[in-house]
């Protein structure tokens, strides 16, 4: 007995044969990973220390932190120093923060020094840089197509300005191996 | 609200001054950089169209069809790519300045005493990168802080200082 849906699918995508999409890229075999010993590191403890900053007021390492949380299991080398980077980025701006602004000053309250600014200042002079009103909610969504070199996931990520930062953010390694990224930016589409 | 008001056209998105002439008032913007609008010229099933566009269309109408929504689609600066790619040291840190709040919005009073070039309080010295190497650039820094070779003998001298209140500083 065999069901399939030939005539269906052929409505659906036209005459033309459907051919499964190019690999973007190939799959690489790591060699064993050391152990914690060796790299004087407790791996699953550091990466549970950038995911507590992440969730709090962090979410410029949103995506270091799930791709270093992915390889928990068992951690190479370089997952081993990806995730010293991390600490060393989050220990050097310790100082960061998310910064809501008022469009009014208030006298009564002290006056705070103002955010250091990492990235290179003329570039925010460019134009087309995002010019947001202060009651207006900004959402932007976007995701990548089969980047997981083990099992072809998509990461999915949304975030939400309002005030001038970001108010919700979200990142995700979408179960579901799709054909193309539309279907995953729909989907996140859809939940925001 | 219709379509065609949520929908912006992909040129209208990229530019700066028709984007605000064009922006209709919504109280939630959701950015693609997926142009939508091409979707809405498209809307037929036909026969090169595949189901994803299809899908992508479907769920977009639901998105722009309330009023409090407009779709529209970022030029350069999209913050999403954080949360999905790696990216380059200075698209990170751009990235991240906004995500955090960093850069202050363009309502709020703090935005000009940091990125307006001709305010008193600003230090022009800060807008100037410290990789500024070779002699032609070099000469670009010193616009601002000219030498005496520079400005001697320069022909570009009045239209340079076009718009300056106060050139008593740059007089050689």
């Amino acid at each position: 007995m065999r069901i399939v849906q030939l005539r269906y699918q052929q409505i659906l995508l036209g005459s033309k044969s459907s051919t499964p999409p190019p690999a973007p890229q190939m799959l690489r075999i790591k060699p064993p990973s050391p152990n914690a010993k060796q790299m004087q590191i407790n791996y699953r403890a550091g990466v549970g220390e950038l995911i507590w900053a992440m969730t709090t007021c962090r979410p410029d390492i949103a995506f270091a932190s799930v791709k270093l949380s992915q390889a928990n299991s068992a951690p190479h080398e370089h997952h081993y120093h990806g995730l010293k980077h991390a600490i060393k980025y989050l220990y050097s701006t310790r100082d960061d923060g998310i910064y809501y602004w008022r469009t009014k000053p208030r006298d009564d309250l002290p006056e705070g020094r103002n955010p250091t600014i990492n990235s290179n200042k003329p570039d925010l002079l460019l134009d087309n840089r995002p010019h947001h009103d202060a009651t207006t909610a900004v959402a932007y969504a976007d995701s990548d197509w089969a980047t997981c070199l083990k099992t072809r996931r998509s990461f999915t990520g949304a975030c939400i300005f309002l005030a001038g930062a970001v108010i919700a953010y979200s990142i995700q390694s979408k179960i579901s191996i799709n054909s193309s990224s539309i279907i995953n930016r729909s989907r996140i589409h859809g939940s925001l | 609200m219709t379509l065609d008001e949520c929908v912006y056209s992909y040129e209208a998105s990229c530019g700066t001054s028709t984007y605000h002439k064009k922006q209709p008032p919504s109280h939630t913007k959701i950015t693609t950089d997926v142009p939508l609008w091409v979707m809405h010229k498209n809307q037929l099933h036909e026969r090169d169209t595949s189901i994803f566009d299809i899908m992508h269309y479907v769920n977009g109408l639901n998105v722009t069809s309330s009023d409090s929504n407009a779709l529209i689609h970022p030029s350069t600066w999209h913050m999403a790519d954080h949360m999905t790619k790696p990216l380059t040291r200075t698209l990170f840190h751009r990235h991240a300045d906004f995500l955090l709040g960093h850069v202050p919005p363009l309502y709020s009073p703090v935005y000009d005493s940091i990125t307006k070039m001709n305010n008193d309080r600003c230090n022009i010295d800060q807008y100037v990168p410290t990789s500024f190497t070779t002699p032609t650039l070099a000469k670009v820094d010193r616009i601002w802080n000219p030498e005496h070779d520079d400005l001697e003998e320069n022909p570009w001298i009045p239209i340079l200082w076009h718009g300056e209140d106060d050139n008593s500083h740059l007089t050689v």
